[in-house]
């Protein structure tokens, strides 16, 4: 039978105390580590690449691309992410930041652009870094937590490294803007061009200066009636002749011709006198065909009449202007 | 006697006769604008600077002040421009405002090196942080570039401490107060 020293057996449940708190930690990491894994294991792999890291200068902009590839449903935290006009350290600043998402085969892929200006001068070439920058993806109550690694560039002098201080020359100041005018130039031309044109077509429609004196409106009304009696014989092309002839005759007196009004005419236009028997059988064929029940052009004053009619006015008016 | 009844022009030729019209009118108050701006840009020492006066009549009298040396109230007429709509003349009174600063700066440097460090080291600053102003607006801006690496190369290095007369390692404060003369009862 064993005697069991009190002392001794005191020690041993100490060692065996201290050996299950030792145990329990141990499962505790076992416990914790797969946790760990699992909040890792959503990114499959993070890259980070930029096309050119050297031959940068002060003032130039380098880019940098950062992709991760990782399991579909977390989404990236942009609060995170460094803002434009920001600086991330104390010679670059945050120009651009545009990111895209891309899901396929169970695995999205993030791509992170971010463009930043160099502020910093060197006598000789040297490498700086881009910091690192820390990303976190969410996916309801899960976070994952990365950092996109620090990179660097080369950053080479403007100013030759040989030329001393005092012999510097500094840039001078920029001048004044050129005022460009060449513009409202030319929509101002465009505008008067225009406008020009306009005034031009509406003397054209309306038989202004100078195309009332170019085609005498007898001129234009004979070529119009010579057109018109090409047409089968009928009397609404009859009544359209007679109205093309009065609208000459209106054109040319300045208002509306009625018989009543030829002496007026004619005294006014003393050329065309020796017309007037011929005038006023046109006022006469223009009342019959007006206002008379006729269903086709009268014999005695036919479209062939008033076109020879409308030459002859034409050609007297043409030799006395 | 009737009036002769004109023949209608279309409606279409009321409508175009208006917008030429209008197209006149406007373009023309622009031409007289610019030449107007160009008469003054041309005596500059007669532009009288106030809340009115258009940005670039501002930069014109400022440009004016830095060749006749009045650099202080150039420099006042530059920073009237920081906020600017017109980015180009922005990014212009920035790089002349760094240039006035530059000048200064690098003069000063020259002429008594460290003994106007703060000075210095101001004026450059001052002239860093227009520089980088203007290249934030305009990267292709080269002589800004030229000019902001020329102020990092004459950036004064940083001041030392001064350095502490206190010798001698004591465990607490009291034991540099005064105490009874040696040899004391």
């Amino acid at each position: 039978m064993m005697i069991v020293n009190p002392i001794i057996s005191a020690g041993n449940r100490r060692h065996f105390t201290q050996q299950v708190y030792l145990w329990s930690l141990f499962a505790l990491c076992l416990a914790w580590i797969p946790a760990k894994a699992e909040t890792s294991a959503p990114i499959h792999s993070l890259e980070i690449s930029s096309p050119r890291d050297f031959g940068i200068v002060m003032g130039d902009t380098i880019s940098s691309e950062i992709r991760v590839r990782m399991d579909v449903g977390y989404q990236l935290e942009t609060a995170n992410l460094p803002k434009p006009g920001s600086a991330v350290s104390d010679y670059l600043e945050v120009r651009e930041l545009n990111w895209s998402q891309q899901t396929q085969d169970n695995e999205t892929t993030y791509r992170i652009n971010l463009v930043y200006q160099v502020f910093k001068g060197v006598r000789e070439p040297e490498t700086l870094n881009v910091p690192a920058i820390a990303l976190r993806f969410k996916q309801d109550d899960k976070l994952v937590e990365t950092e996109a690694p620090a990179w660097s560039f080369t950053l080479s002098p403007i100013i030759s490294p040989k030329l001393l201080d005092e012999a510097v020359i500094l840039r001078s100041d920029l001048p004044l803007p050129a005022i460009n005018k060449s513009g409202h130039w030319q929509w101002l031309g465009i505008s008067l061009s225009g406008l020009i044109g306009l005034a031009f077509y509406a003397a054209w429609h309306l038989g202004l200066p100078p195309f009332n004196r170019r085609t005498p409106p007898f001129v234009r009304t004979a070529s119009a009636l010579k057109k018109l009696n090409k047409q089968p014989a009928s009397l609404i092309n009859y009544r359209q002749g007679i109205k093309l002839l009065h609208d000459a005759l209106n054109e040319t007196a300045g208002y509306s011709l009625f018989a009543k009004h030829l002496p007026k005419f004619l005294e006014e236009y003393p050329q065309l006198h020796h017309l007037k028997p011929d005038l006023e059988q046109f006022f006469a064929a223009s009342n019959q065909a007006f206002f008379a029940t006729a269903t086709t052009e009268p014999a005695d004053y036919s479209l062939t009449r008033l076109e020879k009619l409308c030459r002859e006015l034409a050609h007297t008016w043409h030799k006395k202007q | 006697m009737e009036p002769l009844k004109l023949r209608r022009l279309p409606i279409r030729f009321y409508g175009l006769s208006l917008i030429f019209l209008i197209g006149i009118i406007v373009q023309g108050f622009k031409l007289y604008t610019i030449y107007s701006l160009q008469q003054a840009i041309e005596h500059p020492n007669a532009i009288i600077v106030n809340e009115n006066t258009p940005s670039i009549l501002i930069f014109a009298k400022a440009m004016h002040l830095t060749q006749i040396g009045k650099t202080g109230e150039a420099i006042r007429l530059y920073s009237s421009l920081r906020n600017t709509k017109d980015l180009d003349l922005r990014a212009r009174s920035m790089h002349n405002l760094a240039n006035i600063y530059l000048h200064d700066g690098a003069q000063h440097w020259n002429a008594r090196g460290v003994l106007d460090y703060n000075y210095v080291t101001t004026q450059v600053e001052l002239a860093k942080q227009n520089y980088r102003e203007a290249l934030r607006i305009n990267l292709d801006n080269w002589d800004a570039r030229y000019n902001l690496e020329y102020a990092w190369r004459i950036t004064p290095p940083p001041k030392e401490k001064p350095k502490s007369d206190f010798k001698g390692t004591k465990p607490s404060v009291f034991s540099t107060l005064p105490g009874l003369p040696g040899g004391g009862p």
